[in-house]
């Protein structure tokens, strides 16, 4: 894990500055306190030097939520471990930058490190009266806000106080959403997404976690700690939630109410925060009972396995693809959904499924198809095509982590290019209005998408997708840059220790600047694309000296010389000898003072760009009438002694006539 | 000399249009019936003069009928000069008055036939030696542009590069 790198060979280092108040220790590691992405550290506040606080050191490898971070600061609740001051540091340990947060440090420690790990069993009337409620507040106030927290599990709570009476969430903010929730604490449809796509969800989600934290701290223990994933998904889906997670262990009392409430399977039926608000003040409210899942008369075989439920059936089919795709090829699965399952709204979204495979042959069809049914019979489960999975709000997330080396890229390029997400929106019976904004986004990510110039195609989406997630090209990624306005001082950064290396701007850092810097226009990177290396070279130096007067430094002379070392390139497509050596004498001067736009200007200077070609395309006439001079004096070379004949015989008889008339008239003088 | 005289009639057919050959042919045979005219006008009104003119022209004849380019180079040549020659000749024969007697008087220096033959050979000579020194002149003037053009372009292709030419380069 990188945030144990983070740890690791920090002993002796000096702290490190976060903002104007804060220091991050990182010799005084907090692993009580770290989080499965992020190493803790003891934190210090310069304006309140007696305060506990912690650093969060995350891991670069996924993003914060900052939209998440800065609702936070602002509501300082008291159950919710809310971030004082967070932004980039220099880590000594990595020798790269990382994301930090600073916390107020809870007095009473983590409830558990582990979800295998067992503690004594909270009493009910504890949990109704001293747990739930500031909880259930902090929620309220963080949904009312229009966010999610989406990291609510048993090890992720906090003892607020030494006498562990009164409980805090812990933070959710250094990960992706759900990133590191176990399944057993997601919904069963947020549970079938890969982790680092569940996206932001809704309270929904929230509250049925606290659902599963209720049982963990009610028995004191995980009660499905022995089952894999795959087996509590089943589960869930097999038997419904509240009665998988109980697995048979009985409840007495109120919090049976409660837990049925947060529990319950159908979104629309769950629990919401006023409905526990309420019951907590004493409203009893009539038990929920698990919602009826239409089940088929008779089950569907595949793969061995029979199948009652649409929704069981989706989820077998997303995971065996090729049975699933051959399945469907046959009558007899729209048979049994016609006769057995007999839902007229699966049946209709069935059909649209098939129809829209207009594709046949195409490569990935198969898996397309099976995908848009695996929708059609389960809407409200995440988009699932071949191995990949997420929520329609957990693409942009999922697309990071697959950059990141924890997924495929292609798969998800393939999906949002199959147009899955759109079909699973069309699908929904109900849209939230929330997911509207993602239907359009969808629409346009598609036509990045098919646009291969760098500046576009999935680097772009992933940016687009992911407003504060920092560049991750090569080149720059250890420098962390959120802004694009900070692209150049890390790329000089990073060129001052590799000053002899070409400089090329790859696809991330093109897709980033194109997101980021709004002002850049499409042509800026129609350069980069080029096969011709000079133009790329252009290319580059035309895009970064557009961004040099926007934040950038006034002068990167590193950078200025990686790029120079390739301008001689550009300086070759003047035609002029003359020019070029004159350039070329001159770019070192030009290249020190490591200002682009003199760079550009001195390189690809329009008037004399064209007076060049004025002047090459003037040679070319001259050259060309020369062509033309020489070729006629050699076709007339075969002519010539004959023409010189001519002409001497026409001299010789104008000089005789001359001769003769001078002869006579000097004779006639002469005689007279 | 009929080598030349040849190939320049050989070029010359091949070169001038049908057109111009038959205005060629009329100028000939025109001028052939000029001087009939004038010889036969001549014959009849000064008969010492008209054999005077005829012996003293023979050469002219002779080019006459060996020239056989369209323009008449050789006969232009020769014929001008040879009547430069017979000038002296007839001015004296015209100032002793002119009958027999006087003719015999001129046909019997030698000095006279000198000047005659002499001025004849003269443009014979004009003929034959012009040609090759114009040909002489072209050549030094084809090889100074020759020179002068390939220098031109070389600067070119020095300042604009091989592509100035028009031509791709190899590799």
């Amino acid at each position: 894990m990188a945030d144990q790198q983070v740890e690791t060979d920090a002993a002796g280092k000096p702290p490190v500055r976060l903002g104007e108040r804060f220091e991050i220790h990182p010799d005084r590691p907090l692993p009580d306190l770290r989080s499965p992405n992020a190493a803790g550290f003891v934190a210090v506040d310069r304006d309140r030097p007696t305060a506990s606080m912690f650093g969060l050191v995350c891991d670069a490898d996924q993003p914060p939520r900052h939209d998440v971070l800065a609702a936070l600061h602002g509501l300082r609740s008291e159950a919710l471990l809310a971030p004082h001051e967070w932004g980039v540091v220099d880590w000594p340990a990595t020798g790269r930058k990382h994301f930090a947060i600073i916390f107020d440090r809870p007095t009473g420690g983590r409830v558990v490190q582990s979800l295998t790990q067992t503690i004594a069993p909270t009493h009910e009337d504890e949990l109704i009266h001293h747990v739930l409620p500031p909880l259930i507040a902090s929620l309220r106030e963080l949904f009312a806000a229009g966010f999610t927290h989406r990291a609510i599990r048993p090890n992720n709570l906090f003892w607020r106080d030494v006498a562990h009476r009164t409980l805090a969430l812990g933070e959710c903010v250094s990960a992706p959403p759900a990133v590191l929730q176990p399944v057993v604490c997601e919904t069963i449809e947020s549970g079938m997404a890969m982790p680092a796509g569940r996206g932001n969800g809704s309270p929904s989600e929230d509250l049925y976690a606290l659902g599963v934290t209720i049982i963990f701290l009610l028995f004191g223990r995980n009660l499905v700690a022995s089952l894999s994933d795959d087996q509590i998904l089943a589960e869930k889906i097999g038997r419904g939630s509240y009665y998988a997670l109980l697995r048979g262990e009985r409840l007495n009392g109120a919090i049976i109410e409660v837990l049925r409430g947060l529990l319950t399977d159908d979104p629309r039926e769950r629990w919401n925060v006023q409905d526990v608000e309420m019951w907590l003040e004493g409203r009893r409210l009539s038990p929920k009972q698990p919602a009826l899942v239409k089940r088929a008369a008779r089950p569907f075989e595949f793969a061995g396995h029979p199948f009652y439920t649409a929704r069981a059936l989706g989820y077998a089919f997303s995971r065996d693809t090729a049975s699933a795709a051959r399945t469907l090829k046959t009558p007899d699965f729209e048979i049994w959904m016609q006769r057995s399952l007999c839902d007229e709204d699966r049946l209709k979204m069935f059909s649209a499924a098939v129809a829209e495979g207009h594709d046949v042959g195409a490569s990935g069809h198969d898996e397309r198809l099976v995908a848009r049914v695996c929708i059609a019979l389960d809407p409200a489960a995440p988009v699932r095509y071949k191995g990949f999975s997420a929520a329609i709000d957990g693409f942009g997330a999922a697309l990071v982590a697959a950059f990141r080396g924890r997924g495929s890229v292609q798969q998800i390029a393939e999906a949002m290019g199959g147009r899955l997400p759109q079909f699973w929106f069309s699908a929904q019976s109900g849209l939230k209005p929330e997911l509207v904004p993602f239907l359009k986004s969808f629409e346009r990510l598609r036509l990045h998408l098919e646009d291969r110039r760098p500046g576009f195609g999935i680097e772009r989406i992933v940016y687009e997708m992911n407003p504060k997630l920092h560049c991750l090209s090569p080149t720059i990624e250890a420098e962390y840059v959120i802004e694009a306005g900070d692209v150049l001082t890390a790329l000089e950064r990073v060129s001052e220790k590799r000053k002899d290396d070409d400089f090329q701007v790859d696809r991330h850092l093109a897709a980033f600047i194109a997101t980021r810097y709004r002002g850049a226009g499409t042509d800026w990177f129609d350069a980069l694309n080029h096969q011709d290396p000079a133009q790329r070279v252009l290319g580059a130096l035309y895009l970064l000296a557009r961004l040099q007067p926007v934040k950038g430094p006034s002068a990167v002379p590193a950078l200025a010389h990686r790029l120079g070392r390739q301008l001689p390139l550009v300086i070759d497509r003047y035609h002029s000898r003359t020019r070029r050596k004159r350039l070329k004498a001159e770019l070192p001067k030009v290249v020190g003072k490591g200002n682009l736009a003199d760079m550009l200007a001195f390189v690809d200077n329009a008037a004399d760009r064209v007076r060049d070609i004025q002047g090459f395309q003037q040679a070319l006439r001259d050259h060309a009438v020369i062509d033309r001079e020489l070729d006629l004096l050699h076709l007339e070379a075969p002519r010539r002694p004959e023409r010189a004949a001519e002409l001497g015989a026409r001299y010789a008889a104008t000089t005789a006539s001359l001769l003769a008339w001078i002869i006579a008239l000097s004779v006639i003088v002469t005689m007279s | 000399m009929a080598r030349g005289t040849t190939t320049a009639k050989t070029t010359a057919k091949r070169k001038t249009k049908p057109g111009a050959r038959r205005r060629g042919r009329n100028t000939g045979s025109a001028a052939i019936t000029l001087t009939v005219i004038v010889i036969v006008v001549l014959a009849l009104t000064a008969l010492p003069l008209c054999l005077l003119v005829i012996g003293g022209m023979l050469p002219t004849a002779v080019a006459v009928v060996v020239d056989h380019h369209q323009r008449r180079y050789l006969a232009r040549t020769v014929g001008a000069m040879n009547l430069a020659g017979v000038m002296p000749g007839a001015l004296r024969l015209w100032e002793a008055g002119i009958s027999f007697d006087s003719l015999q008087q001129v046909i019997d220096s030698p000095y006279n036939w000198l000047v005659m033959y002499g001025a004849a050979a003269i443009g014979w000579v004009l003929y034959f030696c012009v040609p090759p020194v114009v040909a002489m002149v072209i050549e030094v003037r084809v090889d100074e542009t020759k020179h002068r053009l390939e220098t031109q372009a070389k600067a070119l292709v020095e300042e604009w590069g091989e592509e100035v030419t028009g031509r791709k380069r190899d590799g």
